[in-house]
């Protein structure tokens, strides 16, 4: 008994998208990848955060991974830094039955998207922490959750109904 | 004949010089409350009212900051200063009050007398301890209002239930302004009495149930405690400003090098008189009373501390101290870097270097002024401010640096805000999120291949 022919790429993804995803974690929680790459990573994150922040208001520095201004400090952590959810687009994207060169321009384009829109979260939650500390874990833990998975899920839909292989009998 | 005329005129000499010694003399200098006289009753620890007093006036307390009792007591004409900027700077104005009455010489001693069915006339009375005011006093102003009567009472002031005090002369004025009773300890004024005058007490005042005082509670140290009372202060009631002099600071000065500084004040109506109300200014350098100018050459080097005081026409004052250093000649002017420092975050590890330049290599780091966030400590030797900080607020303090040949240089208003929040930037998605993305993102891609036929 084989598996149904329609079913079998849908198992196919699936499967890519699990090992994809143990695959990038697993590389990502070796402690040589964390010091060198998602440490300084994350530092850039804090410093492009700030940067993206001083455009509307000022006295706002980094030390480290410390976002900091006189009023609020908010240290952005491992996990804080965009890289899970863009692992995730990344492993959905690279799973998709699509030629190699889309995959390559969905994974850049996921990839700037979400660290773009991080970067705007972290902004605006430290403007919040300073300002309106009340809102600050409701837009934190609620909205801008949603929002990232939002966008994660629209990059991907959107690019997969670009870029997806289409089977010959589609076009007849 | 002529002998015995002139033994009497020694005697007449003798008669006269004695009674000048025996009549007060009210030849003392006036007394001014300064911004004190805005206040009604004013308490070092605690203001407290019990019933329906009624208070014309300010009512105070500094250092405590406990007024009680308002309502049901009521303060028309002035307002509650609880421990803040106003009622400190009264307090400073009563010290310098209850100080200018305690200097001020006795004409008479009254010690051990009931103040009770005397008459007196204007001048400076003295009790070693304790005071007693049993049935009526009777101030006799001999036609002059304005007159002053100054009591200087060693410890307590007691007065009895339904005593009071009689004006006589007065020009019908109720409310002599220049009635003053310095309190050694306590004053208590009896149930249902009467009393007059501004009492400035070392420790603490009680006005029994009913008692009137056309005059202050002023008390230094103790509580203020009022219990259906009048109290109702003589002369004009002037709420003074808080006047402010700057600058903050003043630049340091070279022997025989001319310094030309100008203090001013605001916050008050000018124009304001300037004073040094506490410390000396380096020899060589005056200060002008009616401009504020600070001038003259230094002539000896050294550290100088002192206060000017800026007083407006209402007697209203302002101080503020300062720190001159007159650097020995061939002193060069050192400054000091940076005068902003980044801000730092409770618990994150903070480090800045304080660096000099201008003297001679090396410098000797201190913290002059003020305090450094608690947390943090000034290394002298390299200048590093480091630590990571144990409490929020806005730090401001002065760094002093010493060059090799001892000459210092100051930079000060230097100021580190601590923030609050540590906060974690908690992450981009939490498991719930991950996991929610995870199978969307799988359900997103089945739905596009099904879609097309994948």
């Amino acid at each position: 008994m084989k598996t149904p022919r329609p079913l079998r790429p849908r198992i196919v993804f699936v499967t890519k998208f699990g090992v994809a995803l143990i695959g990038f974690y697993a590389v990502v929680a070796l402690n040589p990848v964390n010091d060198h790459v998602i440490v300084p990573f994350t530092v850039l994150v804090a410093r492009c955060s700030s940067a993206l922040l001083r455009v509307v208001e000022g006295g706002v520095g980094t030390v480290g991974t410390v976002m900091r201004s006189p009023r609020f400090a908010l240290d952005v952590r491992n996990g804080c830094n965009g890289v899970e959810a863009a692992i995730l687009l990344a492993a959905a994207i690279l799973a998709f039955p699509a030629s190699l060169r889309s995959r390559l321009i969905g994974l850049g384009i996921a990839s700037v998207a979400i660290e773009l829109l991080n970067l705007v979260r972290l902004s605006s939650l430290f403007w919040l922490g300073e300002h309106h500390r009340r809102i600050f874990d409701f837009f934190h833990v609620a909205v801008w959750q949603s929002l990232i998975i939002l966008a994660a899920i629209s990059i991907f839909i959107l690019w997969s109904w670009k870029f997806a292989e289409k089977p010959l009998v589609e076009s007849r | 004949m002529k002998r015995l005329n002139m033994n009497r005129t020694y005697i007449g000499l003798i008669a006269i010089v004695g009674l000048a010694g025996l009549v007060p003399s009210s030849a003392f200098a006036q007394i001014s409350l300064g911004t004190a006289q805005g206040f009604a009753a004013l308490g070092g620890s605690t203001v407290t009212n019990t019933g329906t007093s009624a208070i014309t006036g300010n009512v105070g307390v500094s250092p405590g900051s406990s007024v009680t009792g308002f309502p049901p007591g009521v303060v028309t004409g002035g307002s509650i200063h609880a421990n803040d900027a106003v009622a400190g700077q009264a307090q400073t104005d009563l010290t310098t009050a209850y100080n200018a009455v305690a200097a001020s010489p006795c004409n008479v001693d009254l010690s051990g007398q009931d103040l009770g069915g005397l008459t007196l006339t204007p001048g400076v009375y003295c009790y070693s301890t304790s005071a007693f005011l049993t049935g009526t006093l009777r101030l006799d102003f001999q036609g002059n209002p304005n007159a002053s009567f100054l009591f200087k009472i060693g410890s307590t002031l007691t007065t009895a239930s339904a005593s009071g005090i009689v004006l006589l002369n007065n020009g019908g004025s109720n409310c002599p302004q220049n009635l003053f009773w310095q309190v050694g300890s306590s004053a208590t004024l009896g149930t249902g009495s009467t009393f007059n005058g501004n009492i400035l007490a070392l420790s603490s005042i009680t006005l029994t149930t009913g008692a009137g005082l056309s005059g202050r509670a002023l008390a230094r140290n103790g509580a203020v405690t009022l219990d259906t009372n009048s109290v109702s202060p003589c002369g004009p009631i002037i709420i003074c400003p808080t006047i402010t002099v700057n600058p903050p600071s003043l630049p340091n000065g070279v022997v025989g090098t001319p310094y030309n500084q100008i203090v001013t004040a605001t916050g008050g109506a000018g124009p304001f008189t300037f004073s040094i109300s506490a410390g000396n200014l380096p020899n060589g350098l005056l200060l002008n009373g009616a401009t504020g100018a600070i001038t003259g050459s230094p002539l000896a080097p050294g550290m100088f501390n002192f206060t000017v005081t800026a007083t407006d026409p209402s007697g209203c004052t302002g101080s503020r101290a300062y720190q001159i250093i007159i650097a020995a000649i061939g002193c060069p002017a050192i400054s000091l870097s940076p005068a902003v420092l980044p801000p730092g975050s409770i618990g994150v590890f903070y480090s800045q270097t304080m660096t000099a330049s201008g003297g001679v290599a090396p410098y000797t780091f201190t913290v002059f002024a003020g305090a450094l966030p608690t947390g943090l400590s000034l290394n002298s030797i390299t200048g590093v401010i480091s630590g990571s900080p144990q409490g929020s607020g806005l730090f401001s303090f002065t760094i002093q640096a010493t060059d090799a040949n001892g000459c210092p240089g100051r930079i000060s208003g230097v100021s580190i805000g601590i923030a609050a929040i540590a906060a974690a930037g908690g992450p981009t998605l939490n498991i719930a999120g991950l996991t929610i993305l995870t199978v969307l993102l799988a359900v997103a891609g089945l739905f596009v291949m099904k879609r097309f036929s994948i």
